[in-house]
């Protein structure tokens, strides 16, 4: 019922917050993604993970900063990321495994921070007839409680299927962008993250899913430049990796 | 003889299908092309003190050779220089949804999964088919920090001040919250019943 309660806030658009019902919304999504691809087996690097992932939260707005967020790294050479509403982050293996430095490691992660808090999940919810179909069970009160979840899930999977907005992808690659230079990082390292990624496709490398649900690269680039500022330029140096970083990739 | 014919032909068959699937994949590799954005310094090095080799014009055309960071080495006329990755126009891949289709129907009919290494890859099938894992979820709730790690991070990152990017509202944007607002107010009793009723 909890999920109920989900809806009054979300669909509102005023939760500002990450509150309980969306982490119990989220949990049920990332649920869903671990069935589909498990944890890694690699404790240290989950932890590794999960604290940069916490030092990029510090520079997030309020009341995000002091909201609890979750990063794992989930089994997989699939390239590719995921933010589920209440603060949870997923980034594969296969991405963790393409980066070069730590800085392009804390873009990914402030891009997707960025989704959740610029609550980009609830521009699908509208579009999709999913979820037109979950209210109307709602509002017929035709539907258990487990089923709700069952039709939440299968609307959420829609955002790792389908992909969100153009504009959100964009829009997160600019906050992420500034975020990640906020919290000392190098602030064109999404420049070279997305360049990779372009270079991972042009050479026949798969990961559908992502390329699928994502702008090319190459555009994204050329969306970055058109909107970054000239101030980000003096920010333009990698960062020292930290031990852990030099200890996961020597 | 015959069977030695028989065999040659076999070969040369098999040969010219990996020369296929060899040009196949070149092409998805061929040199990206490139446009500068505005008149840009071609230099020497893939450093701003680097000596310049040439300037260039805007709307140059240039092929990118190879990257190193944020600089791309390019090929601009009788030229080869770096320049900053920021500082290029790139030339879309016209064929991008073309050539996922492309990798997709190759790998089903070859009958392969994407992964070949006994981890599967996390692809749309495969996660339209999957079922909520709670223990797994569980494990991930009790991921640690690494407070070592943390104190680390907080000594070699130095926070910079940035402004934040502020999007021109758009009035698209402005129709959905307006939608879900309204929702919102049909919605209501009948949620709150439900609440009050189950809890």
């Amino acid at each position: 019922m909890l999920v109920y309660g989900f809806f009054l806030v979300t669909l509102s658009l005023n939760a500002n917050a990450i509150n309980e019902q969306e982490r119990k919304v989220g949990r049920e999504i990332v649920a869903t993604y671990l069935g589909a691809a498990p944890l890694i087996d690699d404790t240290k690097k989950l932890q590794y993970v999960n604290t940069l992932g916490q030092h990029l939260v510090q520079f997030t707005p309020q009341p995000y900063r002091n909201a609890v967020w979750l990063f794992g790294v989930i089994n997989t050479k699939s390239i590719n990321a995921f933010a589920a509403p209440g603060g949870y982050i997923l980034i594969t293996q296969g991405l963790f495994d393409l980066v070069e430095t730590e800085d392009q490691l804390a873009f990914i992660l402030a891009h997707e921070i960025s989704h959740v808090v610029k609550q980009h999940h609830l521009a699908v919810i509208q579009k999709q007839s999913k979820m037109k179909q979950v209210i109307a069970k709602m509002q017929n009160n035709v539907t258990k409680n487990n089923d709700m979840f069952s039709d939440l899930s299968d609307v959420y999977k829609d955002f790792a299927i389908k992909g969100l907005d153009k504009t959100a992808e964009y829009e997160a690659d600019l906050d992420g962008t500034v975020l990640a230079t906020k919290a000392g990082f190098n602030s064109y390292a999404g420049y070279e993250l997305l360049y990779i990624l372009s270079d991972f496709h042009a050479n026949g490398k798969s990961s559908e899913l992502f390329f699928k649900t994502h702008p090319h690269p190459l555009t994204r680039i050329d969306e970055l430049t058109n909107k970054i500022t000239e101030a980000l330029d003096k920010y333009a140096i990698n960062s020292k990796p930290s031990s852990a970083f030099k200890r996961l990739r020597p | 003889m015959s069977k030695l014919i028989y065999t040659l032909k076999k070969f040369a068959r098999a040969k010219l299908f990996v020369v296929a699937i060899s040009l196949s994949f070149s092409s998805l590799a061929s040199t990206q092309e490139a446009f500068t954005r505005k008149e840009v310094k071609l230099l020497t090095a893939p450093e701003i003190s680097a000596r310049m080799i040439a300037q260039l014009s805007t709307d140059e055309p240039v092929n990118i050779v190879t990257r190193k960071g944020f600089w791309i080495e390019v090929n601009a006329g009788q030229h080869t220089g770096w320049l900053k990755l920021s500082a290029l126009r790139f030339q879309k891949n016209t064929n991008y949804r073309g050539s996922l289709a492309r990798l997709e129907s190759g790998r089903k009919g070859a009958g392969n999964n994407v992964a070949s290494t006994g981890v599967r890859g996390l692809e749309a099938n495969v996660l339209a088919l999957a079922t909520p894992d709670y223990d797994a979820f569980s494990k991930f709730e009790k991921i640690n920090l690494d407070v070592e790690l943390r104190i680390e991070l907080q000594n070699i990152k130095t926070p910079k001040s940035v402004a934040d990017f502020e999007p021109k509202a758009s009035p698209k944007k402005k129709a959905v919250s307006s939608k879900y607002a309204t929702k919102t107010r049909v919605l209501t009793p009948n949620i709150s019943m439900d609440i009050e009723d189950e809890f």
